[in-house]
Protein backbone atom coordinates (compact mmCIF):
# COMPACT_ATOMS: atom_id res chain seq x y z
CA UNK A 1 0.00 0.00 0.00
CA UNK A 2 0.97 3.19 -0.99
CA UNK A 3 1.32 6.02 1.76
CA UNK A 4 -3.02 6.95 2.32
CA UNK A 5 -3.90 10.64 1.56
CA UNK A 6 -6.54 12.56 3.28
CA UNK A 7 -9.19 13.17 0.89
CA UNK A 8 -7.78 11.12 -1.87
CA UNK A 9 -8.76 7.50 -2.26
CA UNK A 10 -6.40 4.92 -0.90
CA UNK A 11 -4.80 2.73 -3.87
CA UNK A 12 -2.70 0.14 -4.21
CA UNK A 13 0.70 0.21 -5.45
CA UNK A 14 -0.15 -1.56 -9.02
CA UNK A 15 -3.55 0.68 -8.94
CA UNK A 16 -1.45 3.93 -8.41
CA UNK A 17 1.07 2.71 -11.34
CA UNK A 18 -2.06 2.38 -13.96
CA UNK A 19 -3.32 5.61 -13.11
CA UNK A 20 -0.55 7.41 -13.42
CA UNK A 21 0.49 5.55 -16.31
CA UNK A 22 -3.60 6.85 -18.08
CA UNK A 23 -2.76 9.89 -16.96
CA UNK A 24 0.99 10.50 -18.62
CA UNK A 25 -0.64 8.66 -21.68
CA UNK A 26 -3.57 11.03 -21.83
CA UNK A 27 -2.99 14.22 -21.84
CA UNK A 28 -3.04 17.30 -24.18
CA UNK A 29 0.45 18.78 -25.58
CA UNK A 30 1.02 21.82 -23.72
CA UNK A 31 0.32 24.98 -25.44
CA UNK A 32 2.76 27.00 -27.24
CA UNK A 33 3.79 30.63 -26.54
CA UNK A 34 2.39 31.45 -30.00
CA UNK A 35 -0.96 29.53 -29.07
CA UNK A 36 -1.34 30.68 -25.78
CA UNK A 37 -1.40 33.85 -27.16
CA UNK A 38 -3.55 33.10 -29.71
CA UNK A 39 -6.34 31.69 -26.97
CA UNK A 40 -5.87 34.78 -24.86
CA UNK A 41 -6.90 36.70 -28.01
CA UNK A 42 -9.93 35.07 -28.53
CA UNK A 43 -11.03 34.94 -25.20
CA UNK A 44 -10.33 38.92 -24.80
CA UNK A 45 -11.95 39.44 -28.31
CA UNK A 46 -15.09 37.24 -27.48
CA UNK A 47 -15.56 39.06 -24.10
CA UNK A 48 -15.20 42.64 -25.92
CA UNK A 49 -18.58 41.27 -28.13
CA UNK A 50 -20.45 39.19 -25.69
CA UNK A 51 -21.62 42.14 -23.37
CA UNK A 52 -23.92 43.92 -26.05
CA UNK A 53 -25.48 40.32 -27.12
CA UNK A 54 -26.16 38.90 -23.78
CA UNK A 55 -27.54 42.35 -22.03
CA UNK A 56 -29.83 42.39 -25.16
CA UNK A 57 -30.68 38.61 -26.09
CA UNK A 58 -32.78 38.33 -23.02
CA UNK A 59 -34.75 41.73 -23.15
CA UNK A 60 -34.96 41.19 -26.52
CA UNK A 61 -36.28 37.41 -26.08
CA UNK A 62 -38.45 39.01 -23.24
CA UNK A 63 -40.54 41.38 -25.56
CA UNK A 64 -40.96 38.80 -28.38
CA UNK A 65 -42.61 36.21 -25.63
CA UNK A 66 -44.79 38.89 -24.64
CA UNK A 67 -45.63 40.51 -28.02
CA UNK A 68 -46.36 36.87 -29.04
CA UNK A 69 -48.60 35.85 -26.26
CA UNK A 70 -50.88 39.74 -26.51
CA UNK A 71 -51.06 38.97 -30.40
CA UNK A 72 -52.72 35.19 -29.34
CA UNK A 73 -54.51 36.48 -26.50
CA UNK A 74 -56.19 39.46 -28.76
CA UNK A 75 -57.06 37.66 -31.44
CA UNK A 76 -58.86 34.47 -29.82
CA UNK A 77 -60.86 37.16 -28.18
CA UNK A 78 -62.37 38.37 -31.54
CA UNK A 79 -62.93 34.80 -33.13
CA UNK A 80 -66.43 33.49 -32.96
CA UNK A 81 -66.28 30.58 -30.20
CA UNK A 82 -65.65 27.06 -31.32
CA UNK A 83 -68.24 24.42 -31.37
CA UNK A 84 -68.16 21.51 -28.77
CA UNK A 85 -67.30 18.86 -31.20
CA UNK A 86 -67.32 16.62 -28.00
CA UNK A 87 -71.47 16.88 -27.25
CA UNK A 88 -72.78 15.02 -29.81
CA UNK A 89 -75.57 17.47 -30.25
CA UNK A 90 -75.27 19.42 -33.69
CA UNK A 91 -76.27 22.72 -34.25
CA UNK A 92 -77.21 23.71 -37.44
CA UNK A 93 -75.87 27.11 -39.06
CA UNK A 94 -78.81 29.40 -39.43
CA UNK A 95 -77.07 31.12 -42.28
CA UNK A 96 -77.76 28.17 -44.52
CA UNK A 97 -81.27 27.35 -42.57
CA UNK A 98 -83.87 28.55 -44.14
CA UNK A 99 -86.03 29.09 -40.79
CA UNK A 100 -89.28 26.78 -42.11
CA UNK A 101 -86.26 23.71 -42.22
CA UNK A 102 -85.46 24.87 -38.87
CA UNK A 103 -88.26 24.77 -37.57
CA UNK A 104 -89.58 21.90 -39.25
CA UNK A 105 -86.36 19.64 -38.01
CA UNK A 106 -85.80 20.86 -34.41
CA UNK A 107 -89.52 22.04 -33.22
CA UNK A 108 -90.33 18.44 -32.54
CA UNK A 109 -86.99 18.30 -30.53
CA UNK A 110 -87.87 21.32 -28.43
CA UNK A 111 -91.41 21.31 -27.86
CA UNK A 112 -91.84 17.16 -27.65
CA UNK A 113 -94.90 16.88 -29.66
CA UNK A 114 -94.88 13.60 -31.51
CA UNK A 115 -97.93 14.41 -33.86
CA UNK A 116 -98.38 17.68 -35.76
CA UNK A 117 -99.59 19.31 -39.29
CA UNK A 118 -96.62 20.31 -41.40
CA UNK A 119 -98.60 21.86 -43.89
CA UNK A 120 -98.66 24.85 -42.49
CA UNK A 121 -94.94 25.67 -42.89
CA UNK A 122 -94.23 23.17 -45.55
CA UNK A 123 -94.01 25.40 -49.25
CA UNK A 124 -96.55 24.90 -51.98
CA UNK A 125 -93.92 22.69 -54.01
CA UNK A 126 -93.26 19.93 -50.64
CA UNK A 127 -96.98 20.10 -50.07
CA UNK A 128 -97.56 18.82 -54.08
CA UNK A 129 -95.37 16.04 -53.35
CA UNK A 130 -96.57 15.06 -50.04
CA UNK A 131 -100.07 14.81 -50.87
CA UNK A 132 -99.29 12.52 -53.68
CA UNK A 133 -97.16 10.33 -51.58
CA UNK A 134 -98.49 10.10 -48.26
CA UNK A 135 -101.85 10.56 -49.34
CA UNK A 136 -102.73 13.94 -47.47
CA UNK B 1 -22.75 41.11 -12.71
CA UNK B 2 -22.24 42.62 -16.54
CA UNK B 3 -23.79 45.68 -15.59
CA UNK B 4 -21.86 46.20 -12.30
CA UNK B 5 -18.73 45.10 -14.08
CA UNK B 6 -19.78 47.79 -16.97
CA UNK B 7 -20.74 50.57 -14.71
CA UNK B 8 -17.71 50.23 -12.15
CA UNK B 9 -15.41 52.95 -11.94
CA UNK B 10 -12.39 52.70 -14.41
CA UNK B 11 -10.12 51.99 -11.30
CA UNK B 12 -12.21 49.19 -9.84
CA UNK B 13 -12.72 47.61 -13.61
CA UNK B 14 -9.00 47.89 -14.13
CA UNK B 15 -8.62 45.72 -10.86
CA UNK B 16 -11.24 43.35 -11.56
CA UNK B 17 -9.13 43.27 -15.43
CA UNK B 18 -6.38 42.49 -13.63
CA UNK B 19 -7.53 40.11 -11.43
CA UNK B 20 -9.17 38.20 -14.21
CA UNK B 21 -5.79 38.53 -16.11
CA UNK B 22 -4.43 36.43 -13.49
CA UNK B 23 -6.65 34.07 -13.06
CA UNK B 24 -6.84 33.07 -17.08
CA UNK B 25 -3.01 32.59 -16.37
CA UNK B 26 -3.06 30.58 -13.34
CA UNK B 27 -6.05 28.18 -14.56
CA UNK B 28 -6.02 28.39 -18.50
CA UNK B 29 -3.74 24.95 -18.58
CA UNK B 30 -5.31 22.82 -15.65
CA UNK B 31 -8.54 23.83 -17.37
CA UNK B 32 -7.47 23.31 -20.46
CA UNK B 33 -6.26 19.47 -19.56
CA UNK B 34 -9.22 18.71 -17.58
CA UNK B 35 -11.80 19.70 -20.52
CA UNK B 36 -9.32 18.20 -23.32
CA UNK B 37 -9.87 14.72 -21.04
CA UNK B 38 -13.34 14.88 -20.71
CA UNK B 39 -14.12 15.97 -24.26
CA UNK B 40 -12.44 12.63 -25.54
CA UNK B 41 -8.80 14.35 -26.19
CA UNK B 42 -10.18 17.32 -28.90
CA UNK B 43 -8.14 20.49 -29.09
CA UNK B 44 -10.48 22.67 -30.56
CA UNK B 45 -13.66 21.88 -28.13
CA UNK B 46 -11.42 22.17 -24.71
CA UNK B 47 -10.21 25.65 -26.61
CA UNK B 48 -14.30 26.00 -27.12
CA UNK B 49 -15.22 24.92 -23.51
CA UNK B 50 -12.48 26.63 -21.53
CA UNK B 51 -13.43 29.81 -23.64
CA UNK B 52 -16.73 29.48 -22.71
CA UNK B 53 -15.78 28.50 -18.95
CA UNK B 54 -13.72 31.92 -18.80
CA UNK B 55 -16.41 34.28 -20.34
CA UNK B 56 -18.74 32.92 -17.57
CA UNK B 57 -15.96 33.42 -14.61
CA UNK B 58 -15.58 37.15 -16.24
CA UNK B 59 -18.97 38.10 -15.77
CA UNK B 60 -18.77 36.51 -11.85
CA UNK B 61 -15.66 37.81 -11.09
CA UNK B 62 -17.27 40.69 -8.94
CA UNK B 63 -19.44 38.11 -6.94
CA UNK B 64 -16.06 35.91 -5.75
CA UNK B 65 -14.26 37.64 -3.17
CA UNK B 66 -12.17 34.71 -2.73
CA UNK B 67 -10.55 33.16 -6.01
CA UNK B 68 -10.81 29.77 -4.07
CA UNK B 69 -14.49 30.29 -4.20
CA UNK B 70 -14.41 31.24 -7.84
CA UNK B 71 -11.86 28.50 -9.08
CA UNK B 72 -14.40 25.99 -7.73
CA UNK B 73 -16.96 27.01 -9.39
CA UNK B 74 -15.20 27.86 -12.59
CA UNK B 75 -13.76 24.49 -12.24
CA UNK B 76 -17.63 23.36 -11.94
CA UNK B 77 -18.59 24.98 -15.40
CA UNK B 78 -15.62 24.01 -17.30
CA UNK B 79 -16.91 20.36 -16.12
CA UNK B 80 -20.52 21.12 -17.23
CA UNK B 81 -19.76 22.59 -20.74
CA UNK B 82 -17.33 19.37 -21.30
CA UNK B 83 -20.57 17.27 -20.77
CA UNK B 84 -22.97 19.47 -22.90
CA UNK B 85 -19.93 19.56 -25.58
CA UNK B 86 -19.90 15.57 -25.35
CA UNK B 87 -23.93 15.05 -25.53
CA UNK B 88 -23.96 17.24 -28.43
CA UNK B 89 -21.25 15.63 -30.39
CA UNK B 90 -23.19 12.46 -29.75
CA UNK B 91 -26.08 14.06 -31.21
CA UNK B 92 -24.24 15.45 -34.08
CA UNK B 93 -22.24 11.44 -34.28
CA UNK B 94 -25.93 9.85 -34.83
CA UNK B 95 -27.14 12.40 -36.98
CA UNK B 96 -24.21 12.24 -39.58
CA UNK B 97 -24.27 8.22 -38.99
CA UNK B 98 -27.49 8.27 -40.08
CA UNK B 99 -27.46 10.65 -43.06
CA UNK B 100 -23.81 10.32 -44.28
CA UNK B 101 -23.25 6.86 -42.88
CA UNK B 102 -20.08 7.96 -41.08
CA UNK B 103 -18.82 9.54 -38.10
CA UNK B 104 -16.61 12.32 -37.82
CA UNK B 105 -13.53 11.91 -35.92
CA UNK B 106 -12.28 14.58 -33.51
CA UNK B 107 -9.48 16.41 -34.61
CA UNK B 108 -6.66 14.74 -32.23
CA UNK B 109 -2.89 16.32 -32.26
CA UNK B 110 -1.29 13.01 -32.53
CA UNK B 111 1.15 13.07 -30.28
CA UNK B 112 3.28 10.25 -28.38
CA UNK B 113 1.71 7.21 -28.91
CA UNK B 114 -1.87 8.10 -30.46
CA UNK B 115 -3.43 4.25 -30.41
CA UNK B 116 -2.84 4.20 -26.98
CA UNK B 117 -4.46 7.56 -26.55
CA UNK B 118 -7.32 6.60 -28.68
CA UNK B 119 -8.15 3.37 -26.58
CA UNK B 120 -8.19 5.07 -22.94
CA UNK B 121 -10.49 7.93 -24.91
CA UNK B 122 -12.78 5.00 -26.22
CA UNK B 123 -12.18 3.25 -22.47
CA UNK B 124 -13.11 6.47 -20.90
CA UNK B 125 -16.09 7.03 -23.30
CA UNK B 126 -17.50 3.61 -21.92
CA UNK B 127 -17.51 4.75 -18.38
CA UNK B 128 -21.15 6.66 -17.13
CA UNK B 129 -20.63 9.92 -17.13
CA UNK B 130 -20.12 10.28 -13.30
CA UNK B 131 -17.49 7.81 -13.47
CA UNK B 132 -15.83 9.26 -16.23
CA UNK B 133 -15.95 12.92 -14.70
CA UNK B 134 -14.61 11.46 -10.83
CA UNK B 135 -11.97 9.50 -12.37
CA UNK B 136 -10.69 12.09 -14.75
CA UNK B 137 -11.02 14.98 -11.75
CA UNK B 138 -9.25 12.83 -8.99
CA UNK B 139 -6.76 10.18 -10.14
CA UNK B 140 -5.96 12.83 -13.35
CA UNK B 141 -6.48 16.09 -12.17
CA UNK B 142 -5.37 15.54 -8.84
CA UNK B 143 -8.84 17.17 -7.45
CA UNK B 144 -9.63 15.49 -4.15
CA UNK B 145 -12.78 13.63 -3.47
CA UNK B 146 -14.10 16.60 -1.66
CA UNK B 147 -13.27 19.10 -4.40
CA UNK B 148 -14.55 16.69 -6.99
CA UNK B 149 -17.65 16.36 -5.34
CA UNK B 150 -18.22 20.08 -5.23
CA UNK B 151 -17.51 20.05 -8.65
CA UNK B 152 -19.72 17.43 -9.68
CA UNK B 153 -22.30 18.30 -7.55
CA UNK B 154 -22.79 15.07 -6.16
CA UNK B 155 -22.09 13.16 -2.76
CA UNK B 156 -18.39 12.46 -1.51
CA UNK B 157 -20.00 8.96 -0.88
CA UNK B 158 -21.57 8.69 -4.77
CA UNK B 159 -18.16 10.16 -5.90
CA UNK B 160 -15.91 7.47 -4.60
CA UNK B 161 -18.83 4.84 -5.70
CA UNK B 162 -17.91 6.16 -8.92
CA UNK B 163 -14.18 6.04 -8.85
CA UNK B 164 -14.41 2.57 -7.75
CA UNK B 165 -16.19 1.18 -10.56
CA UNK B 166 -14.63 3.56 -12.71
CA UNK B 167 -10.78 2.37 -11.49
CA UNK B 168 -12.15 -1.60 -12.36
CA UNK B 169 -13.61 -1.15 -15.86
CA UNK B 170 -10.75 0.74 -16.74
CA UNK B 171 -8.68 -2.50 -15.65
CA UNK B 172 -10.44 -4.34 -17.17
CA UNK B 173 -11.04 -2.50 -20.43
CA UNK B 174 -6.79 -1.92 -20.86
CA UNK B 175 -5.68 -5.01 -18.75
CA UNK B 176 -2.52 -4.88 -21.05
CA UNK B 177 -1.85 -1.72 -19.29
CA UNK B 178 -2.66 -2.50 -15.36
CA UNK B 179 -0.56 -5.81 -15.81
CA UNK B 180 2.56 -3.69 -17.31
CA UNK B 181 3.97 -1.51 -14.36
CA UNK B 182 6.98 -0.75 -16.18
CA UNK B 183 6.20 2.96 -16.17
CA UNK B 184 7.50 3.92 -19.25
CA UNK B 185 5.23 6.65 -19.66
CA UNK B 186 6.13 9.48 -21.87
Amino acid sequence: MTQPRDGWPQLDHVEEQFVRRLAAHYAPKPLTPARRVALDDALWARLQRQPRQTRLTPALATVAVAMLITCLTWSSLFMPPLHDLGSGVSTPAMSSTEPWEYELLYSRELTGTAERDDGAILPDDYLVIARVFLDK
Amino acid sequence: MEEALVQESPAVALELEQRFHLFVASHRERARRLAWRLVGGDDAAAEDVIQEAFIKAYRALGQFREEASLATWFYRIVVRQAHNYCRWRTVRETWSALWHGELPHAAAQESGDPLLRRRIAKALEQLSRGQKEAFVLVHMEGFSVREASALMGKPEGTVKSHLHRALQALRSELADLAEDTGGNAP
